[in-house]
């Protein structure tokens, strides 16, 4: 995968890239600022996948998932993910916003804090699951969301075991990894999966189901 | 802080001469004498009087500043005229006829100005010529004295000086018991007090904003700084671990254990300083405002809470941030101390006030002297120039309210 990496900390920067490449993936270019990035964005379409930091100059504010927003409306089909210090919901929000709800446009989305870069394994799963055209949220990020969240929606008709396997599809999980994660046996997780479709009405959409019910449930 | 009091006049009996103050007293009864003229006109045509007081007293209020003195506050907003709509109300107004009275009062000073000038000033002028008058050959004749010589014509003139000196002290005390009586007259002391909390308001919305910039150059100084660090120590170890688990040598459990545990500290560390930060200033917040934040704040209470708010327009920033750490420190004392099963906060606010209750079923008792918390909600009220009413006996339960007055509420942005 060509991937471009946009983090104002040179040390970061370079460990970023460094862990991508030693999993055989190319690292396109790496920027260290906003302006930098927008250029790059701007001049060379040769990424499948641009990993992010929330906070960068100019402004120091919101300048990579703001860059990530008009990248996704010019080139809906590049995976974003991005990297952030905070828990914070409304980057994550403004970005889910963006996530491709059709068919025809596989680029994926990721939220995830800083440091699960360390966590190396489940950074290059995160970073295959976005570049796939999935979601991938931090598991922390997901525990911020879902607690600040007053109850109301198609989720409330959703079971405590629904809910469970939900979460982990939002983290990004497949199938077989939930299943082992909550010792289910995979047509379980299947028939719970069927059923979160079935109840959030989205079995005639045409769109990614599982993407969907992801963003269904982050949804504010 | 400054406020614009009349400055105490307590000078030199003598030195007094030294100074601009005779000057500027005999310029201030001078100018008095001149702005009489057009009242003894407005007598004449009376229903006119009260308009041409109010001129006088505008002109009044800054004539003062001749004696070095504090200009006299004027009328509140609601009198001010022009806008001419005004009008109806100064007429009805204590201070609107009290303006009358000055004018009056102000002819009669002139009268006694311009008696003092004529009489003094042709004695003045009369004595200390008199050594002059032998010299064109006449003779000066004061009742049953004749001057004809110099040396006794001297001591009129020493009379003359002496005389000055009188007359100049009368002027100064003509001028300013004139001032002062038309201070007390024609100053608004709603106007003062109001421009005094205007100036309060002010100046605690600043200190609170003052805060309140600190506490985001903290937030942005862990963000840029430890924060990034920390996430940098995290892929470093990460990263050895992974090479460690891939190198050739085995086994190194004890060593990959002790990575491990280095790693979940740092982990911790982060998730430790998000969460100080995110006390800090609570992007709800500043996004969506106090009610959102607050209800957050119960959501996230251990404590269940309801919050009761109506929907109501921003406040200023600061006042926002502050009245937030209030509820805050009251959520965490409700934790610690009181046991209670549930808390209630309400939020009203009307044209005048804005009114945060705080309620718990908790066993009460609370004091500022028996917790820091107390002590902090009650400086922070303090700052923001609220008030605060603690109701919390014995067993409960325990009721707070703090009332903020809209002059803070809006104090700067007015």
């Amino acid at each position: 995968m060509r991937i471009g990496v946009a983090e104002d900390v040179a040390l970061l920067r370079e460990g970023i890239a460094a862990i991508l490449e030693q999993h055989g993936h190319i690292v396109a270019w790496t920027v260290e600022d906003a302006d930098r990035l927008r250029a790059q964005l701007g001049t060379a379409d040769d990424i499948d996948l641009l990993i992010a930091d929330v906070r960068m100059p100019p402004h120091n504010t919101d300048d990579g998932p703001r860059a990530a927003v008009d990248l996704r409306a010019r080139r809906p089909t590049v995976g974003i993910l991005i990297l952030s210090q905070h828990l914070g919901n409304e980057y994550a929000r403004s970005l889910l916003a963006t996530a491709p709800d059709a068919p025809d446009a596989p680029g994926g989305t990721g939220y995830q804090l800083k440091e699960r870069v360390g966590r190396v394994a489940d950074f290059i799963h995160s970073v295959e699951t976005v570049g796939a055209g999935g979601v991938s949220i931090d598991p922390k990020v997901i525990a911020h969301l879902m607690q600040e969240r007053a109850d109301h929606g198609p989720l409330d008709t959703l079971g405590d075991r629904e809910r469970e396997v939900l979460a982990l599809m939002a983290e990004g999980q497949t199938n077989e990894q939930i299943a082992q994660t909550l010792h289910f046996s995979p047509a379980t997780v299947e028939r719970h999966i069927s059923a979160i479709f079935t109840k959030l009405a989205l079995n005639t959409h045409p769109g990614n189901k599982r993407v969907l019910a992801v963003l269904e449930y982050l949804r504010d | 802080m400054s406020f614009s009091r009349p400055r105490s006049h307590r000078v030199h009996p003598v030195g007094v001469f030294g100074t601009s103050l005779p000057w500027r007293a005999i310029a201030y009864v001078l100018s008095g004498i001149m702005l009489a003229g057009p009242t003894i006109v407005f007598l004449a045509a009376f229903p006119l009087l009260p308009a041409w007081s109010w001129c006088l007293s505008a002109v009044e209020r800054q004539r003062v500043r001749l004696l070095r003195l504090g200009t006299i506050p004027g009328p509140p907003d609601g009198l001010r005229v022009p806008p001419l709509r005004n009008a109806p109300a100064r007429l009805y107004s204590s201070l609107g006829w009290r303006e009358v009275g000055a004018t009056l009062l102000h002819l009669l000073y002139a009268a006694l100005g311009y008696a003092l000038f004529v009489f003094g000033g042709t004695a003045i002028i009369t004595l200390i010529a008199a050594p002059l008058l032998p010299l064109t050959g006449q003779k000066y004749v004061v009742g049953e004295w004749q001057i004809d010589q110099p040396a006794t014509a001297l001591l009129f003139t020493l009379l003359g000086v002496l005389l000055l000196i009188v007359f100049l002290y009368a002027v100064m005390l003509l001028a300013v018991s004139q001032a002062a009586t038309t201070r007390v007259l024609i100053g608004s002391k709603i106007e003062s007090l109001e421009r005094q909390v205007d100036m309060l308001a002010g100046e605690s919305v600043a200190l609170v904003e003052a805060f309140e910039d600190e506490r985001r150059r903290i937030e942005r100084d862990l963000h840029d700084g430890p924060q990034q660090h920390l996430a940098a120590a995290a892929l470093h170890l990460g990263v050895l671990r992974t090479q460690l688990t891939a190198s050739a040598r085995t086994p190194h459990s004890a060593e990959l254990s002790t990575l491990e545990a280095a790693h979940l500290e740092v982990e911790h560390a982060l998730d430790a300083m998000r969460a100080a930060v995110s006390g800090l200033r609570p992007r709800l917040l500043v996004e969506d405002g106090l009610a959102a934040a607050l209800a957050e704040l119960a959501a996230r209470s251990p404590i269940p809470a309801v919050v009761e708010a109506h929907t109501f327009p921003r406040l200023q920033a600061p006042v926002e941030a502050s009245l937030y750490s209030i509820a805050s420190e009251f959520f965490t004392n409700a934790l610690k101390h009181s046991g209670a099963a549930c808390i209630t906060v309400a939020l009203t606010s009307s044209a005048q006030e804005l009114r945060l209750t705080f309620s718990d079923d908790g066993r009460g008792g609370a004091n500022a002297e028996n917790g820091t918390g107390l002590v902090g909600i009650e400086h922070r009220v303090e700052l923001l120039g609220g008030a605060m009413l603690l109701s919390s006996p014995r067993g409960g339960p325990t009721v707070l309210t703090i009332q903020v007055p809209e002059s803070i509420l809006n104090g700067a942005a007015r």
